[in-house]
């Protein structure tokens, strides 16, 4: 596996190599800086602009901004689904991988944009591409995730407003088509848990969803769909707190037994007013946000994770022998929900180890006890929604119970798939998650000066400084040490001729289009006011050094002076 | 200088504005800036009408679009023919001038665009309002 993390995490002797540099770096007149150098300083400067240039006239000797500037000028602003350029970019960052790092998982989410059009570079950004003449509210972000590396991507941005399943359809196939044309092997999609991505799920499956269809571009392969197991956890606490009875019960059965047991979100708020003003506690996770959190609070994993914790349980279990209360069921539902979470949630190989814990061990084989788990769970979800419980009347909610209930019987056969297809020795669960793709939102909204509401320029701007930045990484750990003038040349030659050959083909062919519009420009007649200030638009041409030659042509006199004459 | 000028009637309504805001400095454009200027905004005008405007914003590079459309408006109407005393050809000078207007039109229609938006979301408040009056 190639360790081609986009994170940048540096040894002692590199960080030594670096500091070697800028001390020769200050005895000298001409300033000539090492690929490795570059690579850090347009870190530094993809993360703030205004930081780097304190840095570099302060304390550190690093490139000009101009000269980072041009670094970036080598990809556009990209991202949109007919954008050739962002293909040839992703195809040429999978022909770095090595083969098994081309299997990949597509993760879909939307962010939320500030509705806003604008325009820079000659392109008119913000627009919806499914309804172009209305402001994109959302952006639709397809992330390619690499199953055997740390390697991520964002695959295609599609500013979106009122997003269908159909539209959503249609955008995710183009982009799996798109991506294995570049090389990619995508074998799995992961949404969260919203309506118009189940439907599209459904959708893509023929009517009803199925863990896995037959792959769009290839007859003999798979294409496996899931819920994202963090977004599904939160909506379980959600029910949760959203049953209609005083104490917020759930009513399920037992796993092993016919028994109907009892979960009360109220067994954890008594178990935290009883020792809320003791100064050590027994579950000191729970606090008054994660017991009655806002609708803002509710987004938080962490406060979830308190919720669903040893520490609790056993804290629970300790209350209810003191107090004489029945915390059986609570204290069960806890532990099957933990205990699915922890098996869902491993991200490292160590984990189980570090953790002295089998439950985060990663999965070695298809009979693993954790895989058997799965299926208990599956066959207890079954026997759940079984019961025909009236909705917030001890049950989970149709959506949350429908997409548990795939998501862990479609990580089942994701198991077998992954040891028998693609012969993988073990399967961290942790990988089929939207994390990374929510961490790439954070980073776009730290970009843009630490704004939540960011517009669609400034997602795309943001996106191409993470691009290059993914990029030269890639190349300088697959390549050794990268010779930037090789690249530029490199993305130059063929990229720009190819793009722009492209782009005037394509400028071609939508003018064509309007050619018959001009015909009725005669029709059209101008206001007073619009040719005044048509007119006055020219003087701000006058101060450039444009028209200095032909000023005889461009401008006859001073306003002044016909001003006078007419005067007088 | 002074024949010239006088030919332009400023006290007519059609030069209030511009009589108006100068204070000594503007300049009087030749027939063959505001010809250039005008075409390119009828082109404009016809482009963002309804029926081109998807068509238009579907377009990856709006200004290139709109830049070569007025290039052939231009040429149809037989503005860019001859050349200046310094050589420079007319099509070149209406180049220059072309992207200044351009880069106004396509500002302004962000511009309105966010006010589109803005006005949205005031009748969105305003009936949210009216529910209360009932």
């Amino acid at each position: 596996m190639t360790d081609v993390s986009d994170d940048y995490d540096p040894n002692v002797s590199s960080r030594l190599q670096f500091l070697r540099e800028q001390i020769s770096l200050l005895f000298k007149s001409q300033m000539r800086y090492s690929a490795e150098v570059l690579i850090i300083a347009f870190r530094f400067f993809a993360i703030s602009a205004s930081v780097y240039r304190r840095l570099r006239s302060t304390v550190l000797s690093l490139p000009h901004v101009s000269y980072l500037k041009r670094l970036s000028s080598v990809f556009s602003l990209s991202g949109e689904l007919n954008d050739s350029s962002h293909c040839e970019y992703l195809k040429q960052k999978a022909g770095l991988l090595q083969p098994h790092e081309r299997h990949v998982i597509l993760l879909l989410d939307e962010i939320y944009v500030a509705p806003k059009t604008s325009f820079k570079g000659g392109c008119l950004s913000g627009m919806a591409a499914n309804s172009p003449l209305e402001q994109a509210s959302t952006v639709q972000t397809f992330m390619l995730c690499s199953l055997l590396s740390p390697n991520k991507d964002v695959a295609a941005m599609v500013p979106v407003k009122n997003l269908t399943a159909a539209y959503l359809r249609d955008c995710t196939q183009r982009v799996i088509r798109m991506l294995e044309s570049a090389g990619y092997l995508v074998f799995c999609l992961i949404s969260d848990n919203n309506r118009v991505n189940r439907n599209m799920f459904t959708e893509m499956c023929g009517g009803s969803l199925r863990p896995y269809v037959q792959h769009p571009c290839s007859a003999d392969r798979k294409l496996f769909f899931l819920f994202d197991s963090v977004h599904l956890l939160k909506c379980v606490r959600n029910n949760w707190l959203g049953q209609c009875d005083s104490e917020n019960t759930f009513l399920f059965p037992d796993m092993n037994t016919d028994n109907v047991l009892k979960a009360s979100f109220s067994h954890l708020r008594k178990l935290y007013e009883s020792e809320k003003d003791s100064l050590v506690k027994t579950a000191p996770g729970l606090s008054s946000r994660v017991l009655y959190p806002s609708n803002i609070e509710r987004q938080n994993v962490k406060s979830v994770l308190k919720v669903f914790d040893e520490k609790t349980i056993a804290g629970l279990q300790l209350f209810g022998a003191q107090n004489k209360v029945d915390v059986t069921g609570t204290g069960k539902f806890l532990e099957i929900v933990l205990r699915l979470w922890k098996i869902l949630n491993v991200k490292s190989t160590g984990k189980g180890l570090h953790k002295r814990d089998s439950d985060s061990d990663p999965i070695r084989s298809v009979d693993a006890i954790n895989v058997g788990y799965l299926e208990q769970v599956h066959q207890w979800l079954i026997k759940w929604d079984s019961l025909n419980q009236k909705v917030r009347h001890g049950r989970l909610s149709n959506e949350t119970m429908f997409a548990l209930k795939h998501t862990v019987a479609t990580f089942i056969e994701l198991i077998a798939f992954l040891f028998t297809d693609i012969g993988v020795s073990y399967v961290l669960t942790g990988k089929f998650q939207t994390d990374c793709l929510e961490f790439r939102f954070s980073q776009y909204r730290q970009s843009s000066g630490a704004n939540y509401n960011v517009s669609v320029q400034e997602l795309k701007e943001s996106e191409k400084k993470l691009k290059i930045v993914s990029m030269l990484h890639v190349m300088s750990a697959a390549k050794g040490k990268i010779s930037l003038k090789d690249f530029l040349l490199k993305s130059s030659t063929s990229e720009d001729v190819e793009d722009r050959d492209d782009a005037s083909a394509e400028i071609d062919s939508g003018i064509s289009a309007f050619l018959p519009a001009l015909a009725t420009c005669d029709d059209i007649e101008l206001t007073v006011s619009e040719t005044q200030s048509l007119q006055y638009s020219l003087q701000a041409m006058w101060a450039t050094k444009l028209f200095a030659n032909c000023r005889v042509i461009c401008v006859e006199v001073n306003w002044c002076v016909t001003k006078h004459c007419s005067t007088t | 200088v002074c024949d010239k000028t006088l030919q332009y009637d400023l006290s007519s309504v059609d030069f209030t504005y511009l009589s108006d805001l100068d204070r000594g400095g503007l300049r009087w454009p030749t027939d063959f800036l505001l010809e250039v200027v005008t075409q390119v905004f009828l082109v404009f005008r016809v482009i963002v009408s309804k029926d081109y405007e998807v068509q238009f914003l579907t377009c990856n590079n709006q200004k290139s679009v709109l830049q070569q459309l007025a290039t052939e408006r231009l040429i149809d109407c037989g503005t860019t023919v001859g050349e200046c005393t310094c050589g420079t050809t007319m099509h070149k000078l209406a180049n220059m001038t072309m992207s200044y207007i351009i880069n106004i039109c396509l500002n302004n229609y962000c511009k309105q665009a966010a006010d589109k938006n803005n006005v949205s979301k005031q009748s969105k408040s305003l009936r949210k309002l009216s529910t209360l009056c009932k």
